[in-house]
């Protein structure tokens, strides 16, 4: 596994690292079942807090690529990660369908349904 | 307080030079000269190198360091003392068999009776001087120690002195004689002054130790 | 695990006052100046001086209420105070193992080999790196849950250091409900090892955030001193001005990098942070 950190990037190294992690996955350099590297062995390796790989493993595992045994470590899910973002997508796409359709139907122009989705975009 | 007693130990060991040319003095001084003279000698240098641990635990600040070992503040004094009354022990046989060993070697006549009990009077000897030395160094910071140890040796030395002339003339001035109240000290029995002098020693260095636990006890390190 | 609620400790001049929340498993740094008060507090910590006001608590207990056993779970290398100079490793190793039963002797000679710090020498004879690494091996050499490491680095050159960050990291992989408190004035020592850090200045605590925070959402902001009056000084938390420009801390770089496009915006370093904050004006 070859995990990279840019210090000197912008980008949060949690961020980077989850990236990273998540390219394993779906390149198939980690497989299914695969063991993460422990929080404080990988916290060593980058010469990075702790915390800072916990919170990667965290939101890897809200987004569904690991699972977390407690006490045991983080390992890759069993999910087929590809299949599973496509499948997330699709939903996404379709849960915009009908917010659209509502849109249209409740009279607005597709000008001021985008403004909106602007405004949500920018308020997160 | 195990780690303590090895740590005082070693500070003694290593001193490698300074034993053995004392050591190397104490027998040369046995076999050329009166040999009840080590009874006191060897002990002496014992009593200066136990009490000299103290100012190697306060060295380089050493004190700190030691002080997050697992041991109360109160284990430092207890084991001060078990080191000082073993190792006291240890250097009294010593000087005890060289004593003997001199007097073999050299045919010199003695009284059995009378050599034992002075040589056992040294041990509680040197065990009180460590009473009164160790709750002073605990106490006062190595610089101070030097000059109060100063005062009390000539406190004593005037003490000794100056109470022996004003025995000397009280008894004169009251009409009583000393001289036959010291003959009769000799005729008590010597094994009750010896016990006499144990438990007094005894209860000096018990009042010695509980002072010295509090002083730990309240120390900043 | 450890708790200092408004602990004071006054000396001649100097005043100690700082509130702190330690929980386990963490790496903790503190960080501030020579004589700033991170001595002091980590003498607090473990019962070397009496508090004068405030509260204390470690493990529960007030530090100087420890007895044997409490201390046996920490692991302590202290700056400038360590074994008697006359010692060779091989008496520090029989001193060790008669304080603590958990003394790991073969492991500890392999790591004092490993770090190529000689057996038979006196430790006076020892050079500055050696006797730090010495220092953290002995913290390190009975299992302590807990290791409070008082500038384990201060004085050694970059290599140094980095082998004594090293053997701490070693020591955190072993087991990692294992935690460390340790202070230093070389930020970068810290950055790369700590989760949390708190910088103390002149008794006081002036800044604790997470180690993750500070290197992921603080920035360094610089503009013209004429931006700088159009700045939105929401999120600013010091500032310099220099004659050709001002440099602000900001604590989220991300609003100035979305906001202000033709600002400079860096990544700021735990120097940074600390130089701004105390050097700059609010």
């Amino acid at each position: 596994m070859k995990i990279i950190i840019n210090n000197t990037s912008m980008i949060p190294v949690y961020e980077q690292l989850m990236d990273q992690i998540k390219q394993e996955i779906i390149g198939g350099g980690l497989k299914e079942g695969d063991a993460l590297p422990s929080v404080r062995n990988l916290a060593g390796e980058l010469r990075i807090s702790a915390l800072t790989v916990k919170k990667a493993y965290d939101k890897l595992e809200e987004d569904g690529f690991t699972v977390t045994v407690h006490g045991k470590g983080s390992y890759v899910a069993a999910t087929d990660i590809p299949l599973a973002l496509e499948a997330r997508r699709k939903a996404v796409e379709e849960e915009f369908s009908s917010a659209v359709s509502k849109a249209r139907s409740a009279g607005l122009e597709d000008d001021e349904i985008r403004e909106i989705i602007e405004i949500l975009l920018e308020d997160s | 307080m195990k780690g303590l007693l090895i740590k005082d130990t070693k500070i003694i060991l290593n001193q490698k030079r300074f034993l053995i040319l004392f050591l190397f003095v104490a027998v040369v001084l046995s076999f050329s000269m009166d040999s009840s003279f080590i009874v006191s000698y060897i002990p002496m240098i014992g009593v200066i190198m136990i009490l000299s641990t103290i100012s190697y635990d306060y060295h380089d600040e050493g004190f700190s360091f030691l002080m997050t070992m697992p041991i109360k503040p109160g284990d430092y004094a207890v084991a001060k003392y078990v080191f000082t009354i073993l190792g006291m022990s240890v250097f009294w046989v010593i000087s005890v068999m060289l004593q003997f060993a001199s007097f073999f070697i050299q045919k010199t006549p003695f009284d059995l009776t009378e050599t034992i009990m002075a040589d056992v009077c040294m041990l509680p000897l040197f065990l009180l001087i460590a009473s009164i030395v160790i709750p002073i160094d605990i106490k006062f910071s190595p610089e101070k120690v030097r000059v109060i140890m100063f005062l009390i040796y000539g406190v004593i030395m005037v003490a000794f002195l100056g109470g022996k002339a004003l025995l000397g003339t009280l008894a004169d001035n009251n009409g009583i004689d000393m001289a036959s109240k010291l003959e009769a000290l000799d005729s008590v029995n010597p094994v009750f002054l010896i016990l006499a002098l144990a438990a007094f020693c005894i209860i000096c260095l018990s009042i010695s130790m509980t002072y010295s636990i509090r002083l730990m006890q309240k120390r900043e390190f | 695990m450890i708790r200092l609620n408004n602990l004071q400790k006054e000396y001649k001049g100097f005043k100690l006052n700082v509130t702190m929340e330690i929980p386990e498993g963490r790496v903790t740094g503190i960080i501030g100046r020579n004589g700033a008060g991170k001595t002091t507090t980590i003498k607090a910590i473990l019962g070397l001086i009496e508090p004068t006001s405030g509260e204390i608590e470690v493990f529960g207990k007030k530090p100087r209420e420890f007895t044997g056993e409490d201390k046996k779970q920490i692991g302590v290398a202290l700056s400038s105070s360590g074994f008697c100079m006359i010692f060779t490793i091989k008496d520090v190793i029989d001193v060790l193992k008669g304080f603590y039963e958990d003394f790991d002797e073969e492991d500890f000679s392999k790591k004092c080999r490993e770090q190529e710090l000689p057996f038979d020498k006196q430790l006076k004879d020892f050079s500055t790196g050696m006797r730090a690494k010495l220092r953290v091996l002995v913290a390190m050499s009975h299992k302590a849950k807990l290791l409070i490491l008082d500038e384990p680095t201060a004085g050694l050159d970059v290599i140094a250091r980095n082998d004594v960050l090293n053997l701490i990291r070693s020591y955190l992989e072993e087991d990692p409900s294992r935690s460390v408190i340790i202070s230093s004035h070389i930020s970068s020592d810290l950055e790369g090892l700590c989760d949390d850090i708190y910088m103390i200045n002149d008794g006081k605590i002036i800044l604790h955030e997470d180690n993750d925070t500070l290197l992921g959402k603080y920035g360094i902001v610089k503009v013209s001193p004429e931006d700088y009056e159009k700045l939105d000084k929401k999120y600013i938390v010091g500032t310099k001005k220099e004659s050709f420009s001002v440099t602000c801390l900001v604590s989220e770089k991300q609003f100035y990098l979305e906001n202000y496009p033709k600002a400079v915006v860096e990544n700021a370093h735990i120097d940074d942070i600390i130089v701004l904050i105390l050097g700059g004006e609010k």
